[in-house]
């Protein structure tokens, strides 16, 4: 290994060498100095940091403020390295833009560096003992300061600025004799000689003939090169420290957000148009956070910002279900939702210590997370369950919950699998060792996996590639090739999921198989970043395809960096189930406990159809399904698409409704479930099934606490999801009441889901700091 | 690996008195390795080149706090790996909100393209990017600068065994990565060479 990298270690150049030397060697003149890429000219070069300096210059000697705008480029804000103890104190912040780069040596042999003329009284060459100063005064042939005229030192990359009363000063020359030149647009170059010795500050003074030369016009024009050519155009003004104690700002982001140029959002500061994330602060050296300024008095002091968000989550926010009029629209419909991703992922989130941002909740997919242990029955596909109950969390108002049930089907009456395994082996499932989650995951389900199944795995990094063709399951082999293949995966590459789902596609159409259940199962973080990534664009493409009898179930995991809409998205087009796997037990409930239900579909475009009796209920509101909406006169277009449900799957959607008064019996509402029956071949048209129930207004129980202990659950489920999203109907609601309902209701329950709850509304609770109020019942 | 501090604590003193030779000494016996180093561990030449010259501003300016406890080098590193971190969380960013205005939400993965090496040989690199910035610092501090692992838990703020498992699962993603058929190096390359 070491003789492999010292093989293949980067170089630096003599040239990149010495340039570093110069400007570590001066440290005035090179921390505060914009590093500049190689395509620029020298010219420009100077100019930028010319600029730079005039404007730093204060001619009042007292503490300043400096503030930069990037157009394309972070800044940071630093206070100049070398200001020795005890010189001025109080606030000195400049902003520098940091895109650019040093010039490269070969193309700027001669470009100066510049030692700005700083007012500060009586600073010492800061950098190194042992070299000399020259300092003067340039002035006019009127004997008039001459300022804003170039020094420089031949020979050096070494110069300065004079400021407005004409004095220089250049710091760090080892002693020697030296050439000066000074020049001024509009005068000729004067040039002087000096001899400097090591502690010591020569002085020349310059005095400029009244001479107009054409030739200097020229560097105006590489000005204007310099501003079109550099990818760093910054303007700057100064704030004197007398006026910063004069505005009426408490803190340097109130005095940035002051000037011109900037404007304040509530996510920072931005810069001539820039985003705040291009803006990097540091005070004293100290990085005080990239996204907002710091507030930091302009006394003193600093506070580091804390409570990063996680990078790059994604997800989409629906917004909120409102309340209906029964009068305008007596009708609601959705597809079918019978996936539980969002509660994992929130749940990991709460875990982490993090309430999760609104739009990763999905009120239906944390009902739904949790067995409903509706009663088996018979031999039709579907049964509708319905009850309902004054809600805890709106008085006056009763919460209705519409229970389906798909047809159980045994283990061994599943129809047999034709598995294609999509794994994302990008880079990106290297962290927090995605992929080892992925694994052991895998090894789950192919352990549950019987004869008569096929597995075959298609990986995809920067590309796609086949890892396994289609194996059975029947014999040793088979799974033993499918287990090792899995446990050989390695991250590699970029993460081309298109490419991954079309190969995975390419497999399943192969090996389809007319009496089997053919699913692509999509192990990923969601993360597309090589061909097609939008959701839309890969999307279009698996929508096509499933029409052919070839289901998308999508399979979530990791957090920070992951795709929650791509993921969701696929799966609804891809006429699968969307699942996050959050740690070892989820992915046991998906592939062992829930195994067959995961495979098998029982419903395809599956809608549902509340119609709510207008005379008995006055207005409603379904709680979540935002994105599952389906136009009311589609309930019956077969062309729609809708949700799957799989065998023994339990859809919940609960509804609340404020009933007219004195409505004490009669049809409240009656419920329609719409489906198709999985196709039998390739070809067959689906056959297309509908069922209805009624729901009598006497049938609702009298007192929340009457209901069953699953209902109330299912209502405390509801309500804390309605609190995460931040929704405006539970805006008044308390987690503790969500901790009331559902430990009560949790007593009456078995099965450790539901006691798993407890905990994530508690530390939910410990994270959020909710203001406790009480319930305002006149909101609703 | 116990090493001699004696010359480094001479120099750095001397440095400190203001002996320009000493500065420049300085400066000469370190940079070398350390850009090597930091072009390893950043992937990008350019921005290797820039954070060697802010690491060497800030050692300057902060040599009084250099103790004398360890070689210089380490104390080096440890500035470069600062530096290294927060140039990291700044393009990182950049590269996100970017791919954010691009694309509505599909592209996410801050795969660090459009970094540029001038060598031809990039399986080494695209191996060591794929890696953790402990992990690969761990394996570099290790591997190619041979520094002891109290040293390396120094550096990176982590437990000395912590340190073991950084290095040890880069060296096992080194390992396989590099065997993955990526070129140009055979397993024998890398078998045997315990160090």
């Amino acid at each position: 290994m070491r003789e492999i990298l010292a093989q293949h270690a980067e170089v630096l150049s003599a040239a990149e060498r010495q340039a570093i030397w110069l400007t570590i060697s001066n440290p005035r003149a090179g921390a505060s100095r914009p590093r500049l890429r190689g395509s620029l000219s020298a010219a420009a070069a100077m100019m930028v940091v010319v600029m730079y300096a005039v404007l730093l210059w204060d001619p009042t000697g007292s503490p300043r403020f400096t503030e930069t705008g990037p157009v394309s480029s972070p800044a940071r804000i630093e206070s100049p390295p070398a200001v020795v103890p005890g010189a001025a104190v109080g606030p000195n912040v400049q902003a520098v833009p940091r895109s650019a780069r040093m010039p490269e040596p070969a193309n700027a042999p001669d470009a100066p560096s510049v030692a700005m003329t700083d007012a500060l009284p009586a600073i010492p060459p800061a950098g190194l003992p042992g070299t000399a100063v020259i300092a003067g005064r340039v002035t006019d042939s009127q004997n008039q300061p001459m300022p804003y005229a170039n020094v420089t030192v031949a020979g050096t990359r070494k110069g300065a600025m004079t400021g407005e009363d004409g004095t220089y000063r250049i710091e760090g020359l080892p002693p020697a004799t030296y050439t000066i030149r000074a020049q001024q647009v509009g005068y000729a170059s004067e040039v002087r000689e000096t001899r400097v010795e090591s502690d010591q500050t020569a002085t020349v003074d310059i005095q400029f003939r009244e001479t107009r030369v054409v030739k200097q016009i020229e560097s105006i024009e590489v000005t204007a090169r310099a501003q079109i050519d550099t990818r760093s155009s910054t303007t700057k003004q100064s704030i004197t420290g007398e006026k910063l104690r004069e505005l009426p700002v408490d803190n340097i982001r109130e005095a940035v957000g002051l000037k011109a140029g900037t404007v304040q959002s509530t996510d920072g500061l931005h810069f001539r148009g820039g985003r705040p994330g291009e803006v990097k602060y540091q005070v004293g050296g100290l990085s005080v956070g990239p996204r907002t300024p710091p507030v930091v008095p302009t006394t003193g002091g600093t506070r580091l910002p804390n409570d990063e968000p996680f990078d790059s989550m994604f997800f989409k926010n629906h917004g909120v279900n409102p309340f209906i009029a029964t009068d305008e629209d007596p009708r609601s419909t959705f597809a079918v939702d019978v996936d539980a991703a969002s509660y994992t992922v929130a749940r990991r989130y709460i875990e982490l210590g993090h309430l999760p941002p609104p739009e990763a909740v999905r009120v239906e997919e944390f009902v739904n997370f949790f067995p409903q242990d509706y009663p088996r029955f018979g031999n039709e596909d579907f049964r509708i369950l319905i009850d309902g109950a004054p809600s805890p969390f709106g008085s006056g108002y009763h919460l209705l919950r519409i229970g389906l049930k798909g047809r159980e089907i045994e283990a061994r009456n599943r129809k047999p699998a034709q598995l294609t395994f999509v794994i994302d082996v990008s880079g990106s499932m290297n962290r927090e060792d995605r992929l080892e989650l992925v694994k052991r995951a895998l090894h789950l389900l192919v352990d549950q996996l019987r004869s008569g199944d096929r597995v075959g795995i298609v990986v995809y990094g920067t590309q796609g590639r086949i890892l396994l063709e289609p194996v059975a399951m029947g014999g040793a082999t088979g799974r033993r090739q499918v287990l090792a293949a899995i446990d050989q995966l390695g991250p590699e590459g970029s993460t081309n999921a298109e490419d991954g789902l079309r190969l995975g596609y390419e497999m399943a159409q192969r090996g389809f198989r007319a009496k089997a259940t053919n699913r692509i199962i999509l192990c990923s973080d969601g993360v597309a970043n090589v061909g097609l990534t939008g959701p839309e664009s890969i999307l279009a493409d698996v929508r096509t395809k499933a029409a052919r009898g070839i289901h998308l179930t999508t399979i979530g995991f990791g957090m920070g960096n992951y795709n929650d809409v791509l993921m969701e998205q696929l799966a609804d087009r891809g006429d699968g189930n969307y699942y996050y796997v959050d740690d070892i037990d989820e992915a046991h409930r998906v592939f062992v406990e829930n195994l067959t239900g995961t495979l098998q579909t029982i419903a395809r475009d599956a809608k549902v159809q509340v119609e709510f009796d207008s005379t008995r209920v006055l207005r409603y509101r379904l709680l979540g399904f935002e994105n599952r909406d389906v136009a009311d006169r589609d309930f019956r277009n077969d062309k729609v698409d809708a949700g799957e449900i799989g065998a023994g799957h339990e859809v919940t959607a609960l509804y609340e409704v404020k009933l007219a008064p004195g409505a004490s019996q009669g049809t409240l509402a009656t419920v329609r479930l719409r489906y198709a029956q999985p196709e039998q071949g390739k070809d067959a048209t689906p056959r297309v099934r509908e069922i209805e129930r009624h729901f009598d207004v006497a049938a609702l129980s009298r007192r929340f606490e009457e209901a069953a202990p699953r209902f109330r659950f299912d209502a405390a489920v509801a309500e804390f999801a309605e609190i995460l999203k931040g929704s405006y109907w539970a805006k008044e609601s308390r987690l503790t009441d969500v901790l009331t309902v559902a430990r009560s209701a949790a007593r009456g329950l078995k099965g450790d889901a539901a006691a798993g709850f407890i905990p994530v509304v508690e530390k939910a609770a410990t994270l959020s700091g909710r203001p406790k109020s009480g319930n305002d019942e006149e909101e609703r | 690996m116990p090493r001699d501090l004696q010359p480094d604590r001479e120099l750095t003193q001397r440095a400190r008195q203001g002996d320009p030779a000493a500065w420049r000494t300085l400066y000469d016996s370190t940079c070398d390795r350390l850009f090597a180093f930091l072009c390893y561990q950043i992937g990008d030449r350019d921005e290797a080149r820039d954070i060697l010259q802010e690491t060497y501003l800030q050692a300057f300016r902060r040599l009084d706090t250099y103790r004398g406890e360890a070689p210089l080098e380490i104390w080096l590193r440890s500035i470069a790996l600062g530096r290294s971190i927060d140039w990291k969380r700044v393009i990182l960013r950049r590269l996100k909100r970017t791919a954010q205005l691009d694309e509505s939400a599909g592209r996410v993965e801050p795969d660090i393209q459009g970094v540029r090496f001038d060598s031809e040989n990039d399986a080494l690199h695209c191996a060591l990017r794929k890696l953790s910035h402990h992990q690969r610092a761990a394996l570099l501090l290790r591997e190619w600068e041979g520094h002891s692992f109290h040293e390396i838990a120094t550096l990176l703020g982590c437990a000395e065994s912590t340190a073991r498992v950084h290095h040890a699962r880069a060296r096992e993603h080194m390992r396989t990565a590099m065997r993955g058929g990526m070129r140009p190096l055979g397993e024998g390359d890398l078998e045997g060479q315990e160090t």
